[in-house]
C-alpha cells in the first residue's frame, strides 16, 4: 500500500510537478502551508517537488538494485548450489568474503573510476545484494537438491536444466522473492546513505539522501527539510518490508487460503 | 540374467571409510528381495548406489549391473537411459518424496512424460489410471491436490503411482511404510504386494523390520554395518538364524508378538 501511494506519487511526478526542479523564487525555508505544501529548502526550492523527484530515484534504485542483484544473485547461487567438494568450498569462501566487503567502500571504489552518478549507486548496491541473494540462493538450491523427490525426478531421467526450471526454482522462489524485497528496501537506505556522503546521485537532482544532508545545518529553524525526505524514506521502506510479508503469503500454496 | 547384480560394492564417505562393505546380491526378473537392517547400516545408501545417484562426497567401487548397464563406471548419458524405464524409488518419507508446490497430478505426469513421451487428454487419463491403481478413489482431486492437503497415507500412494506410472521392471522401495501408521501400513504393503505380483515388477525392499520383510520379500539380505551378514530365503532366516545379529532380531520380533499375544488374552 504504502509503495503504491509513493510509486503513484512518483508517477503522477513525471507529468505534474507543484513547481520547477530548480523553480527558486519561493524565498529560502519557509515553513509549510501556502502555495508551498511542505515548504522550501535553504535555496527556495519547493519542497514537496523535490520530494517527488527523489521518489523517483529511490524507486529506481530500488528497482535497478534488485534487477542486478536478483539476476547475478540467483545466477550465481544456482551455480554454486550445484557445485561438490572443493568448488563448493571456494564458491562458499568468496560469498562470505564479498558478503563482509562493506557496500559503501564498493561503492567508492567504482565512483573512484567512474565518477558518482545513479548508475554507480545502483551497482555498486546491486552488486552487494547479489553475494547476499547468491549465498542465500546456494543454500535454498542444497537443501532442495537433498529432497527425495529431486532424486525421484534423476531417476526417472528428467534432464538437469528440467529439474531447475519444474522443481528447484520454484521451491527456493518464495524465499529467494521474500528476500529480494526486503533487500529492495535496504537498497533504499543504501542509495541515501551514499547520496548523504555525496557518492550517489549528483546535484542538482534531488535525492532523499542528499535532502537530508542538506537540510542537517537548519534542522532546528526548518525542520519539515529533514522531516519531509526521512519520513518518506522510512514509509518506502516500511512499505517494501510489508509487500515481502504480503510476497510471501502469496507465492506459498500452504498459507494461500483459496 | 540377474536384473540387478550387484557385486562387492564397497561404497566410501570422503574420509575413506566403507559406509558400505563388500556387498553382494542380485535381484533376478520379477523376483522380490530384500535388504534389512538398522538405521546406519547402509542399506538405503546401497539403494541409491545402485541407480548410480550416490550423494556428493561418496564414491563407490564393485560392480553393480542394472539391467546390464555397469551403475558405477558406465557414462552418465548411459546410465540414465538405464536408470528411468528399468528402476524406481519408493522413498521413506513421504512428505520429502513430493514436490510440496507441485499437484500430485503433476508429479505423476513428469515421469510420463519423459519416459513414454504421453501429453494432454492422454497423459490426463494415464494419471487417472495410475491413481485408480494404487486405490486412490477421488483421483481427480487428488489429482489436483498439492502433498501438503493429502494425509501420509495418500501421499504414500501418490509417490508409489508415480514410480510405478511408467511400468519400472524393478522398484526399489526405501522403508516405505516406516513414516506411516500401523493401520496405513498394513494397506499399502497390501497395494504394494499385489502391484508387484500383478505386473511381474521386480522389488528390491530395504527395511528395519523384520515381520515386514517376512511379509513382502522372498530373498533377504541381513545388514549390519554396512555388511550383510546373512542371505537367503525369509523363512529359512526367520526359522534358522545363523548370524548372532540376526538372532536378535528375530528374538525380539518374537518377543513382541508374544507380548501381544499375552496382553490380548488378558
Amino acid at each position: 500500500m504504502l509503495v503504491a501511494i509513493i510509486a503513484g506519487g512518483v508517477l503522477v511526478s513525471y507529468f505534474w510537478l507543484p513547481f520547477a526542479p530548480d523553480d527558486t523564487s519561493g524565498g529560502r525555508l519557509m515553513p509549510p502551508g501556502g502555495d508551498h505544501l511542505l515548504g522550501t529548502d535553504k535555496l527556495g526550492r519547493d519542497l514537496l517537488t523535490q520530494l517527488l523527484i527523489g521518489g523517483r530515484i529511490a524507486l529506481a534504485t530500488a528497482l535497478g538494485a534488485v534487477a542486478v542483484g536478483g539476476i547475478l544473485g540467483v545466477s550465481f547461487g544456482l551455480l554454486a548450489g550445484f557445485a561438490t567438494r572443493w568448488l563448493d568450498d571456494a564458491a562458499a569462501v568468496v560469498l562470505d568474503i564479498l558478503i563482509a566487503f562493506p557496500t559503501l567502500l564498493l561503492a567508492m571504489l567504482i565512483v573512484a573510476g567512474t565518477g558518482a552518478s545513479l548508475g554507480t549507486a545502483i551497482l555498486a548496491i546491486g552488486l552487494a545484494m547479489a553475494a547476499i541473494v547468491a549465498r542465500l540462493t546456494r543454500v535454498l538450491v542444497k537443501q532442495v537438491l537433498g529432497r527425495d523427490y529431486i532424486t525421484a525426478a534423476r531417476i526417472a531421467g528428467i534432464s538437469w536444466p528440467r529439474i531447475v526450471a519444474s522443481h528447484v526454482l520454484p521451491n527456493i522462489a518464495p524465499v529467494v522473492l521474500v528476500n529480494l524485497a526486503l533487500q529492495a528496501g535496504l537498497a533504499v537506505l543504501a542509495e541515501a546513505s551514499l547520496s548523504y556522503l555525496g557518492l550517489g546521485t549528483p546535484p542538482p537532482n534531488a535525492s532523499w539522501g542528499r535532502m537530508l544532508y542538506e537540510a542537517q545545518a537548519t534542522v532546528l529553524t526548518a525542520p519539515a527539510a529533514a522531516l519531509a525526505p526521512g519520513l518518506a524514506l522510512v514509509a518506502l521502506v516500511i512499505g517494501m518490508n510489508l509487500t515481502a510479508d504480503g510476497l510471501r503469503d502469496l507465492a506459498d500454496p500452504r498459507r494461500a487460503n483459496r | 540374467m540377474s536384473l540387478l547384480a550387484v557385486e562387492g560394492l564397497t561404497v566410501r564417505d570422503q574420509a575413506g571409510r566403507a559406509l558400505v562393505d563388500d556387498v553382494s546380491f542380485a535381484v533376478a526378473a520379477g523376483d522380490r528381495a530384500g535388504l534389512i537392517g538398522e538405521s546406519g547400516s547402509g542399506k538405503s545408501l546401497t539403494a541409491l548406489a545402485v541407480t548410480g545417484l550416490l550423494p556428493p562426497g561418496l564414491s563407490a567401487t564393485g560392480d553393480i549391473r542394472l539391467d546390464g548397464v555397469d551403475m558405477i563406471r558406465a557414462p552418465e548419458k548411459q546410465r540414465t537411459a538405464a536408470r528411468g524405464p528399468v528402476a524406481a524409488i519408493v522413498f521413506q518419507e513421504p512428505l520429502t518424496a513430493l514436490d510440496p508446490l507441485m499437484t500430485a497430478g503433476r508429479q505423476i505426469a513428469g515421469p510420463l512424460r519423459r519416459l513414454h513421451g504421453l501429453r494432454g487428454a492422454a497423459l490426463r487419463s494415464a494419471i487417472g489410471e495410475a491413481l485408480a491403481e494404487v486405490r486412490l478413489t477421488d483421483a481427480e482431486r487428488i489429482a489436483r491436490s498439492y502433498p501438503h492437503e493429502l494425509s501420509g497415507g495418500q501421499r504414500q500412494r501418490v509417490a508409489i503411482a508415480m514410480a510405478l506410472a511408467c511400468r519400472p521392471r524393478l522398484l526399489i522401495a526405501d522403508e516405505p511404510t516406516t513414516a506411516l501408521d500401523v493401520t496405513v501400513q498394513a494397506e499399502i504393503l497390501d497395494l504394494l504386494d499385489r502391484l508387484v505380483a500383478t505386473r511381474g515388477t521386480a522389488l528390491l525392499f530395504i527395511t528395519h523390520d523384520l515381520p515386514v520383510a517376512a511379509r513382502v520379500t522372498r530373498d533377504t539380505h541381513v545388514l549390519r554395518d554396512g555388511r550383510i551378514v546373512e542371505s537367503g530365503p525369509i523363512a529359512d532366516v526367520i526359522a534358522r538364524p545363523e548370524h548372532p545379529y540376526t538372532r536378535t532380531l528375530v528374538d525380539s520380533a518374537r518377543r513382541f508378538d508374544a507380548a501381544l499375544e499375552r496382553t490380548g488374552r488378558d
